[in-house]
């Protein structure tokens, strides 16, 4: 049985939340659409490319983002650094969500540093962009600008899962961090830290 | 270098409650409902864009065009995004095999036309599956072009 969070009794009310789509490919709109539309979404904001999306971003205020990696215009990890630099309040910190396929290794980096919140692999399965939205509205990552990054705080590894989900771990660490006790660290030690490499399949 | 760090409220937070909405399960299971109404349409773009590769790969030869080479990533992209829409998980891990090779290749500047062709194979056989096939043979072939795409990148 689908158990996707300790607490059972739980419900999900999507009907007033203002959920943009982005895909440029036809069937992956449908798809996207299709899923939400289970998930009691009623009428989300469908864009086909990053310029349509610009447009509504500018007039609309949304409460999640969910856009394909690949868009006609525009990677859509490209779309969500120009969301977060852009000055959009709210939806600059609008929890953001990229579907990718297969990801070029040249690509690896560029997702970790774009200020997505989530990203999921293709095939999309309605239980894992479930789980993932409900991480997303349980989770208190702080907002963070910088000059080279802006976006969720991307240092919750030890953190684990939002607290009650599953997936925690006995060494995960409370979600509230203290202040910082030392100097923050430099941009290329933080590459250093997160080499991407290719796993050995 | 400076950095701020802000506390915003979560937009999202107001999704989740007791009184109003749908179940998870309930609310996974309509989405999986809805899916399953659009797979005769899933499955036919995939059918297209399982015919792009099979017209294009065989022309790919060793001197690499570019052009041809992103047409078929792009076409095997979209059959690992579908695979599983149509009940053809295993074509879509199959097509996946394919992005990676190609990816690799790209990167080292050498093609394997065998190993190229390893895939067309196997996406053709993973496409309609003989009636007595079985999950373990699907993970076979699978494997089996793991192997080959760390073959052809040493």
């Amino acid at each position: 049985m689908l158990k996707l969070v300790n607490q059972g009794k739980i419900k999900i009310d999507l009907t007033r939340a203002g959920i943009m789509l982005v895909d440029g490919n036809a069937q992956g709109m449908d798809i996207l659409a299709q899923v939400l539309g289970g998930f009691g979404v009623r009428t989300p904001y469908r864009c086909e490319t990053a310029s349509d999306a610009k447009v509504i971003l500018g007039r609309h205020d949304i409460d999640l983002i969910i856009t394909d990696a690949q868009l006609p215009d525009m990677d859509g990890h490209d779309l969500i650094t120009w969301l977060r630099r852009s000055g959009l309040e709210p939806n600059c910190a609008a929890p953001a969500i990229i579907l990718s396929g297969h990801t070029p290794a040249s690509s690896v980096k560029k997702g970790r540093d774009s200020g997505v919140s989530y990203t999921i692999a293709k095939p999309l399965a309605p239980r894992v962009l479930m789980e993932r939205m409900i991480w997303l509205a349980r989770e208190n990552r702080a907002f963070i600008q910088s000059d080279v990054y802006a976006g969720p705080d991307r240092r919750f590894h030890a953190l684990g899962p939002p607290p009650e989900t599953n997936g925690r771990r006995n060494g995960d660490l409370p979600p509230e961090v203290g202040t910082a006790k030392t100097p923050n660290m430099s941009q290329d030690d933080i590459d250093s830290l997160l080499q991407p490499q290719k796993a050995s399949l | 270098m400076t950095a701020i760090r802000k506390k915003l409220a979560n937009p999202l937070a107001a999704i989740l409650g007791y009184r109003r909405g749908l179940s998870l399960e309930a609310a996974t299971a309509a989405a999986e409902a809805n899916l399953a109404r659009i797979q005769h349409d899933c499955l036919a773009s995939l059918d297209q864009a399982l015919g792009v590769i099979y017209q294009q790969l065989p022309k790919l030869d060793h001197a690499e065009n570019p052009v041809q080479a992103e047409a078929i990533y792009q076409a095997a992209n979209q059959v690992l995004a579908l695979g599983a829409h149509c009940q053809l998980a295993a074509l879509g891990k199959a097509a996946f095999c394919l992005c990676e090779l190609i990816d690799r290749s790209r990167m080292r500047g050498q093609w394997s036309r065998a190993a190229l062709e390893t895939h067309l194979q196997a996406l053709k056989l993973l496409r309609s599956p003989p009636a007595n096939a079985d999950p373990k043979t699907e993970a076979a072939i699978i494997a089996g072009l793991f192997k080959v795409i760390e073959k052809t990148s040493r």
